[in-house]
């Protein structure tokens, strides 16, 4: 029942780590790949290590495992957002070299 | 003198977490530790009103409505990308949020970068800046259920 749950997860995860990959590829320009980055790290990541809490069973090796999805669910927007706004700024500067 | 035994206590259970041990030694250094981090961080860390004592079910309400958000929207994000013929009409939309206080602006800002399909660009003040991959997330985004509790949230802050 508990192997049950573990491959079910980890098969979820894994494909949206692989739906994250196929979009970086796809997708034609940056802010859309920057969409399809944020992704496979929001739900991928979470379903690959809420397997290994199973897995794991209640310790302090899942209270662990928990903190690391909050931290990831906490910088992985900061990041992209940084990344799309360097995005913007470069624009901008350049529109500017233009003119 | 509560707040400080507060954010203490939460450090303290941080600290226990990451040893995986309770014994005396481990509990003294911590306590030491604890109140060194304390005193370094206490004007940036610790605003007056602390968000997870205070309103611990609606932080839970939070929560589980993201996590049903970010499911249903990877589902649909999914089904675009794996399209033979991808229908995306990429836009950026900008708009004003009614939040008061920059650290809710900061939740909202990363809850909506958290939701696939839809990603924050910039917030200055009230003017926030996102890109979405549809047209129909843009919809959602301009009425969202997360910006609802939120401003819920704020009002019982304002009461107290």
């Amino acid at each position: 029942m508990k192997l049950l749950f573990i491959t079910l997860f980890l098969i979820g995860g894994v494909f949206f780590f692989t739906v994250g990959t196929i979009g970086i590829l796809r997708l034609p320009d940056l802010l859309t790949r920057a969409h399809s980055a944020a992704k496979c790290d929001t739900l991928g990541a979470m379903l690959c290590l809420m397997a290994l809490i199973i897995y794991k069973g209640f310790s302090f090796t899942s209270l662990k495992l928990l903190f690391v999805i909050l931290f990831i669910w906490i910088t992985n927007p900061t990041a992209t957002h940084l990344i799309a706004k360097t995005n913007l700024m470069e624009n901008k500067k350049d529109k500017k070299l233009m003119e | 003198m509560k707040r400080i035994m507060k954010s203490i206590l939460m450090f303290m259970v941080f600290w226990i977490i990451l040893t995986e041990k309770i014994n005396i030694e481990i509990g003294i250094v911590g306590i030491i530790l604890c109140s060194f981090v304390y005193v370094f961080n206490r004007q940036d860390l610790f605003p007056d009103n602390n968000f997870f004592f205070n309103k611990i079910l609606y932080t839970l309400l939070y929560s589980g409505i993201l996590l049903k958000e970010i499911i249903v929207a990877n589902w649909d994000v999914a089904k675009i990308v794996l399209s033979p013929h991808m229908d995306i009409s990429p836009q950026t939309i900008s708009f004003d949020t009614k939040l008061q206080s920059p650290f809710y602006r900061m939740i909202l800002a990363n809850s909506i970068t958290l939701t696939p399909g839809t990603l924050t660009v910039d917030l200055k003040r009230k003017h926030m800046i996102v890109h979405c991959l549809k047209k129909e997330y843009a919809e959602q985004v301009i009425c969202s259920k997360f910006e609802k509790i939120l401003l819920k949230i704020e009002a019982i802050e304002h009461d107290q």
